[in-house]
């Protein structure tokens, strides 16, 4: 990129002029950059730092209702006469919903203005399979088996030479890689226990490593042979080889750079090694992560409240780690679910697949605040039991793509989507 | 036919059919046509498995531990005669899926396991009564909780989206008549037992059948149902031939189901077929993390379980008794992620580094190598990618590999003796993390 | 600015071209020449085949102790609500009594105090399972013994159709 062309459009205050415009179409149209490359270097702050997401799923479908509870609604004391949270102990976001009271960190961070609730997000003709449900939220594709991500397209947009630069584009923390995460260009790494993720060579003969790296890296770099699967090997592999070597190096140094205090846990561990990634300038836009368990369908409460609770303890601890290490301002947090569970408890005092559920975004970058309306719970206006949605999951996306990252959220997501003022 | 092309599809079929083989095991196939080879493997019940029995025995394992019951199947899969009876014994554990997670019953797991065992190869309809029964499953997926008048979904969903039909099969208007079909299957002092009193005896309709159905017909009706064997079929053949089939022999796995329900029929309608042995389905699949373990122990003739391999499995991105979902392992291209591979490089580093020490006490590397007429780079090369990928890695690949063994006179010089044992470890770690040595 | 986009544009195109091309160097050559060769090297007797075949193991780390986990007594079928709340009180503070003293034997500096500090573990396991007996009845321990062999289950499975 010309640098003058560049700071013209800093100069120009994060604005596109028409000249610009047509500059940047004339790009586009070559097909060797894009707007959206050109854009997100308007968002570098003065450190020259750039933005990142984290996605957190919480997998097997999250009881929406029981995580913000319509306190306010009376209809939700006739649908949970065993689950439901009373009144007395939910901590208020206003009048009408509170968080549970397991979140207690989540709700000092609401009232600092660091959390937002969107309600009732969902999609249209929601589908009750785990499978197929958290196929569409990852690939943001409903009507189509889709065989990207919609993170993944995010990272194809993005410039290649700017890609180049980055330690890593994205990293799944999770031994399998999330189709939100399936690329065209890029193969994202996974990484789950950085101890293991190295190359070993036998203890006797450690001054044979780079000999056997750089054999494998050569025989894998031309390595050609039959078969569909041969790229998809290849390409794995390499990542592999690469992705470890970098973050060996960093981490050594990031570790020992907070006091934040995590909980005891699997998600903990994995954020903090967000936290020590994004410290580490590993340059990463996109992290991906998953916290299991919330398949309540029977005996929810004191599974359910523990979950929250983790969830709660561990994002705080992850908000204070990345202050503490001066990298609070470059970091959301995006977490999800496939689906909310059915309106109506079971006798099993669990509750069933359902759709519609709130998400949260959180970090100092958000503004804070409760987005969108929450579903109604009158029998009429539940969708076979299940509440209907009132904010398309991609309005969530297509604000974070573009408010938040800089990108173009219609070439990602198809079409335009009313963006949630969050960030 | 060539010895050489039938011993080739000898050992394709020992790959797929079970988890690669010792040298032991591939002498006692080699002889045999193949049509007698498959005839062995699967109709293994004539097979004497005593040997293994008795050693299991002297194993003291404990069935409460999780760990324990995860190293006594790999020692099944590792030292049995009857390589199939395992090999779908894995893959009723990921088609039905359940986990110790959920479960936190090792005991109830180990039960569930040898059900599988039992029935893997006969009437799938009984396959199917049984796992509805068995009480592992009845607590992953909630029956104990789908009560007359307010069901619970759970089982009635999965059992039609991943046992049998497949998404797109039924309504949710069959989800919920069949739910109410199994009302009060539960478990009780860790047996199963219907309670009646939880039970809906109404009438139901359900896939377009009514009656006042209870599990067992409706698990009838859904064993009897042309799609359940298309489904089956289509997932027998991705999981032992590959993704490289046609219509044709869908249909016909699919038309070998219909008979009578049985499993066995079409097992040996796919291992006959052409396409199990043309040569695009040859290393064609990528091998499952198990495959990838008990092939190489087998490879390398190790006959020593260490302890910590559920854990390492567990890290390649299959933890024996936890599948990630209800949906098991995806399996294919799922198994590679970053750490997941390069799990399975430091696996390979790990257990060459044991067996070579293992091999040094036995006597000179070099007398060893010399033994089996190996006296130069080239020849050294060529004998182990012969051994451990039936040499069929691209030639540019053979020449970086002798690049990698050294210009230094092989197997010459006192002072070559450390360098020798270093740089054939290597060698065997590299090869055992080439692309074709993921597939098989 | 131009001519770098002209050129980009050939490289992109040229490696398109180079990607979908048959490679005929590697199509089906190490299956023939596979074809060729003797099988003698997947026989007994080749290079990692052991002078001396050894039997079949497992290779375990040795469990530090005899005492039953509090997830293992909670798989007995037949134990009562009342005993489980009992065996949840007992096996906290046994719990912490050892981790208690398993960190100040990782601490212990000489091989005399680390003999005592193994002497007293014993001694409250001992005591474990002194109070196990009271509370836990002889035939429900004889139940996870029979689990704990895998033995119980012959008569589940066997029943199977």
């Amino acid at each position: 990129m010309n640098p003058q062309l560049q700071s013209n459009l800093k100069l120009d205050g994060g604005k596109t002029s028409r000249r610009d415009f047509l500059a940047l179409s004339l790009l586009t149209l070559t097909g060797l950059a894009q707007p959206a490359a050109l854009a997100d270097r308007l968002l570098d702050d003065k450190s020259g730092r750039r933005r990142c997401l984290v996605v957190l799923t919480l997998s097997g479908g999250n009881d929406g209702l029981n995580t913000v509870v319509p306190y306010g609604m009376g209809r939700y004391y006739d649908l949970r006469p065993k689950l439901a949270v009373k009144g007395e102990s939910v901590l208020p976001l206003d009048g009408v919903v509170g968080l549970n009271p397991s979140m207690s960190e989540l709700a000092s961070l609401y009232k600092e203005g660091k959390l937002a609730v969107v309600q009732g997000v969902g999609y249209p003709e929601p589908n009750r399979s785990h499978f197929r449900s958290i196929e569409i939220w990852q690939t943001a594709q409903p009507d189509i088996i889709g065989d990207t991500g919609w993170l993944g397209r995010y990272l194809d947009l993005q410039d290649k030479n700017d890609l180049a630069n980055r330690m890593l584009a994205a990293v799944n923390i999770d031994p399998v890689l999330p189709k939100s995460l399936l690329a065209r260009k890029i193969t994202v790494p996974s990484v789950y226990d950085l101890g293991d993720f190295r190359f070993k060579v036998d203890s006797h003969y450690q001054n044979d490593r780079e000999r056997q790296l750089s054999c494998f890296r050569d025989i894998y770099k031309d390595y050609q042979f039959k078969g569909a699967l041969a790229g998809q090997l290849v390409k794995t592999g390499l990542a592999a080889s690469a992705a470890s070597e970098k973050l060996h190096k960093l981490t050594a140094d990031a570790a020992s750079k907070s006091t934040a205090s995590y909980p005891d846990g699997r998600l903990s561990a994995s954020l903090r090694l967000i936290a020590q990634m994004v410290a580490g300038q590993v340059g990463a836009r996109v992290y991906t992560l998953q916290m299991d368990g919330f398949d309540t369908h029977a005996n929810q409460s004191r599974t359910h409240n523990g979950l929250l609770g983790n969830l709660s303890r561990s994002l705080k601890a992850f908000l204070d780690d990345l202050e503490c290490r001066g990298v609070a301002d470059e970091v959301l947090v995006l977490v999800h679910s496939e689906f909310g569970r059915r309106a109506q408890e079971n006798d099993g005092r669990g509750t069933d697949h359902g759709a519609a559920a709130p998400c949260f975004v959180l970090g100092k970058g958000v503004k804070g605040g409760l987005y969108g309306e929450h579903p109604e719970l009158e029998a009429s206006k539940l969708v076979q039991g299940d509440l209907g949605f009132k904010t398309d999951f991609r309005s969530v996306y297509a604000a974070l793509l573009e408010d938040w990252l800089g990108s173009d959220a219609r070439a990602i997501l198809g079409r335009s989507f009313e963006k949630i003022p969050f960030v | 036919m060539t010895e050489k092309l039938k011993g080739q599809q000898i050992r394709h079929l020992l790959r797929r059919a079970g988890f690669g083989f010792t040298p032991a095991e591939y002498l006692s196939y080699r002889d045999l046509d193949y049509d007698e080879a498959v005839e062995r493997l699967v109709d293994f019940e004539t097979e004497d498995n005593s040997a293994l029995d008795a050693l299991i025995e002297s194993q003291n394992f404990d069935f409460t531990s999780g760990d324990d019951i995860k190293r006594w199947w790999l020692f099944r899969m590792l030292f049995t005669r009857r390589p199939l009876e395992e090999k779908l014994t894995l893959f009723w554990h990921g088609h039905f899926a359940t986990s110790l997670k959920k479960v936190r019953n090792p005991y109830a797991m180990y039960v569930q396991n040898r059900l599988f065992r039992k029935l893997c190869i006969g009437d799938f309809g009984n396959l199917l009564l049984a796992v509805s029964k068995d009480p592992a499953m009845i607590v992953w997926l909630d029956n104990q909780q789908n009560r007359k008048g307010k069901p619970n979904e759970n089982f009635a969903r999965e059992i039609m989206e991943l046992f049998t039909l497949g998404i797109g099969h039924y309504s949710e208007a069959d989800v919920r008549e069949a739910a109410r079909a199994f009302t009060g299957w539960q478990v009780k002092n860790g047996v199963f037992s219907f309670n009646k009193g939880a039970h809906d005896a109404g009438k139901k309709l359900f896939l377009a059948e009514s009656g006042n159905f209870d599990g067992t017909q409706v698990i009838s009706i859904l064993a009897r149902h042309k799609q359940t064997g298309r489904f089956l079929a289509a997932k027998l053949l991705h999981f032992f031939l590959g993704p490289n089939f046609d219509r044709a022999l869908l249909n016909k796995v699919a038309g070998a189901y219909e008979v009578d329900r049985q499993i066995r029929p079409m097992l040996k309608t796919i291992f006959l077929s052409k396409a199990f042995l043309s040569r695009e389905n040859q290393f064609s699949l990528v091998k499952s993390p198990c495959q990838y373990v008990v092939g190489t122990l087998k490879h390398l003739q190790i006959s020593t379980i260490d302890g910590d391999l559920p854990r390492l499995l567990s890290a390649m991105g299959q933890d024996l008794f936890a599948p990630p979902s209800v949906k098991g392992w995806d399996g294919g291209t799922a198994w590679l992620s970053s750490d997941t591979m390069m799990a399975r490089f430091n696996f390979a580093n790990r257990i060459i580094g044991e067996k070579m020490d293992a091999l040094k006490k036995q006597g000179s590397l070099k007398d060893l190598l010399a033994e089996k007429g190996i006296d130069d780079q080239g020849t050294c090369v060529a004998y182990f990618l012969q051994l451990l990928v039936e040499g069929d890695v691209p030639p540019p690949v053979v020449k970086r590999l002798e690049d990698y063994l050294g210009k230094e006179p092989f197997l010459k010089g006192a002072e070559s003796k450390t360098l020798l044992d270093e740089r054939l470890r290597g060698l065997l770690h590299l090869i055992m993390t080439l692309p074709s040595y993921q597939l098989a | 600015m131009t001519e770098q986009v002209f050129r980009k544009c050939s490289l992109l195109l040229s490696l398109a071209a180079w990607m979908t091309m048959p490679n005929q160097a590697q199509a089906s050559e190490p299956l023939e020449r596979r074809g060729e060769e003797s099988d003698r090297v997947f026989l007994p007797g080749n290079f990692f085949t052991p002078a001396v075949a050894s039997a079949p193991s497992v290779k375990r780390k040795p469990s530090l102790a005899s005492v039953p986990s509090l997830e293992q007594l909670k798989l007995i079928e037949s134990l009562t609500a009342d005993q489980s709340k009992r065996l949840n009180e007992l096996f906290r503070d046994y719990k912490s009594d050892i981790s208690a003293l398993q960190a100040e034997l990782k601490g212990s500096p000489d091989a005399a105090a680390k003999a005592s500090l193994q002497a007293r573990i014993s001694l409250r396991q001992n005591t474990l399972m002194e109070a196990l007996k009271v509370i836990v009845k002889t035939e429900q321990m004889d139940e996870l013994e029979r689990k704990k062999k895998g033995m119980t289950s012959d008569s589940e499975v066997e029943n199977l159709p």
